[in-house]
């Protein structure tokens, strides 16, 4: 009886030292979306490192969820070692070289591949969930985007109106982008796509003026008007557009990365 | 090579007239022409007409103006072949200049501060060039000092823009270092031209002085020009309209290299004569140039700077080829 119940003991410490290893207490994050994951299901005792665009208001959603005086990164593998992180996050465009140099010298580096889309949202951050030992978060997590999707699915547009993204340099997305997913729920029309664009690309204005679009989704960054790439949308042209369109301004915060953030871009583009 | 000395004005007028033409006929869309007319306020195409392909043909003319001028004048000041805004600095000087108004924040201040800074950044490349190598000096030195010049402006530039606190910086690099008129407005025009045609009016006023630079700087000045004070205007009005051009288009080679080679022999080797002749001519050739850019790659756009380099950099190899005796 004593036996057993030594042996009980024994157990339940095996599995909880296991799952204490499989709980990573030391996460050093290098990827502004692996950041913002971080920041919604890890405590912020366990994070020692994010990247330094998880401070920019402009690029991140959760700015204010960002522990004081964390130590940030370039992205750089050697800013983090010496924290001594038990995992590193990297996202599939971090430095394959520094990536491979890491593992070869036995460092405990993961190359997250970070969603490009809402489809793929579920499985990665369930995914994400078991590799920082959260996967009960993550659940949540994902319930309550669901519910929010289907929120927004019911007040979605009934008469399928056009629409256009429009960024810095003539930028526009067109099929296969989160941009496409975001208006195909709101059940608005992509004039990229439907022009054939698939990914990213330039759109000229001539053909978004002929277009005549009954909505601009405008990336802006306000803090940055002076540079050439914003004259694009201060074009009189534009402006003449927006008389009969109605605009909508979305800051890259919300769209960056797939998230619950992307929600509240589909709100701004309901009816 | 001896032309006879015909008048090659009425022609190049109308080179110009047809690539303008040409010019607001290219584009993405396809433009009702009646209806562009008929409400050029109101509907899509008199839009895309009036607001869209004519701010950028005229600023495309006016640059290439600039541009030609400029390369004639500069040619016949410091009397050689080699001489261009673009290839002695004194256009990435004033890219440089844009740059740096632009990006701090104080273009948004006055409206001539972004021509001011390039038309600055001009200046300062001209008085270096004339420096180093304003007397008399080889071709060789001339160009060794805009390789040098240009090498320092384009790195200042990236690294300026690397500094901003800009998202785009690659962008806005081969922006200011190949050039563009695409998506400009007629603010941008307005901003620009009232310096240019200063520049040109300076320029073209100088005609007389260079010929008679041509028999020798101590020539010159005994037949009665005050040639300090004469070249001073050269290098003021080439800042002026270079400075004022680069600062809203970026920067774009070759053409104030190629135009006057181009026309010389037509105006009788008569400096006064080249300069009108090269205005007209560059113009053309950059709204031609800027029809190609839209051409070739329709979908994501040349770079201006890109289809004036495939054109003058084959013609500069023939220009060393020609000339490498007297580099030696």
């Amino acid at each position: 009886m004593r036996a057993r119940a030594f042996a009980l003991l024994v157990l339940a410490l095996v599995v909880e030292s296991s799952v204490a290893q499989a709980r990573p207490q030391r996460i050093a994050s290098l990827n502004l979306c692996t950041d913002q994951l971080l920041l919604l299901l890890v405590e912020p005792q366990r994070i020692v490192s994010l990247s330094y665009w998880a401070v920019r208001p402009e690029a991140s959603y959760y700015v204010d969820r960002v522990p004081p005086g964390i130590q940030l990164n370039h992205g750089r593998a050697e800013e983090v070692l010496p924290q001594h992180p038990d995992l590193i996050l990297a996202g599939q465009f971090t430095d394959g070289r520094m990536v491979e140099a890491l593992r070869r010298l036995g460092y405990p580096i993961e190359v997250v591949d970070v969603p490009t889309s809402l489809s793929q949202a579920e499985a990665h951050i369930r995914a994400f969930g078991a590799l920082v030992g959260e996967p009960e978060r993550a659940a949540h997590l994902i319930a309550a985007m669901q519910a929010r999707e289907a929120q927004i699915r019911a007040r979605r547009y009934r008469d399928a109106p056009l629409a256009v993204i429009y960024a810095a340099n003539g930028v526009s997305a067109g099929g296969g982008t989160l941009m496409n997913e975001i208006l195909d729920v709101v059940g608005l029309r992509n004039l990229a796509a439907e022009l054939g664009m698939q990914g990213y690309g330039q759109l000229s204005l001539e053909s978004l003026v002929a277009a005549r679009p009954d909505m601009l989704v405008l990336e802006w960054r306000s803090e940055q008007t002076d540079a050439v790439a914003q004259g694009i949308l201060h074009h009189p042209a534009m402006q003449a557009l927006a008389r009969h369109a109605r605009r909508v301004v979305l800051p890259p915060r919300l769209t960056v990365c797939v998230g619950p953030m992307v929600f509240d871009a589909m709100e701004q583009l309901l009816p | 090579m001896k032309l006879p000395a015909i008048n090659p004005l009425p022609a190049l007028l109308l080179l110009l007239l047809g690539s303008v033409l040409l010019a607001l006929h290219t584009g993405p869309v396809t433009v009702n022409w009646p209806e562009a007319w008929r409400a050029p306020m109101d509907s899509v195409d008199g839009l895309i007409l009036w607001q869209l392909r004519l701010p950028r043909v005229l600023l495309a003319l006016a640059v290439g103006a600039t541009l030609g001028l400029a390369g004639a004048a500069l040619q016949g000041l410091l009397r050689n072949p080699l001489a261009d805004p673009a290839l002695v600095g004194v256009s990435s000087c004033a890219a440089l200049g844009a740059v740096l108004v632009l990006y701090s924040g104080l273009a948004g201040a006055a409206w001539w501060l972004l021509p001011a800074g390039g038309m600055a950044g001009a200046a300062l490349a001209v008085v270096i060039v004339f420096l180093l190598a304003g007397r008399d000096s080889s071709v060789l030195t001339l160009i060794l000092a805009g390789v040098a010049i240009n090498a320092v402006m384009s790195s200042l530039i990236a690294m300026a823009l690397n500094f901003a606190p800009n998202p785009f910086a690659l962008s806005e690099i081969v922006f200011w270092l190949l050039g563009s008129v695409a998506n400009r407005s007629f603010q941008d025009l307005a901003i620009s031209l009232p310096f240019m045609l200063l520049g040109w009016a300076v320029l073209l006023s100088t005609g007389r002085f260079l010929d008679a630079l041509t028999l020798g700087e101590d020539s010159a000045r005994s037949l009665g020009f005050a040639s300090g004070r004469l070249r001073w205007r050269l290098v003021l009005g080439v800042a002026c309209c270079v400075g004022a051009a680069i600062s809203v288009s970026g920067n774009i080679g070759f053409v104030g290299l190629v135009v006057p080679h181009l026309l010389r022999p037509w105006v009788g080797y008569q400096p006064s004569r080249l300069l009108l002749a090269s205005a007209l001519a560059g113009a053309s050739l950059l709204v031609l140039a800027d029809v190609l850019a839209q051409t070739l790659s329709p979908g994501q756009e040349l770079k201006l700077g890109v289809v004036t380099a495939l054109v003058g950099g084959p013609f500069f190899l023939h220009l060393v080829y020609r000339t490498r005796n007297n580099l030696l």
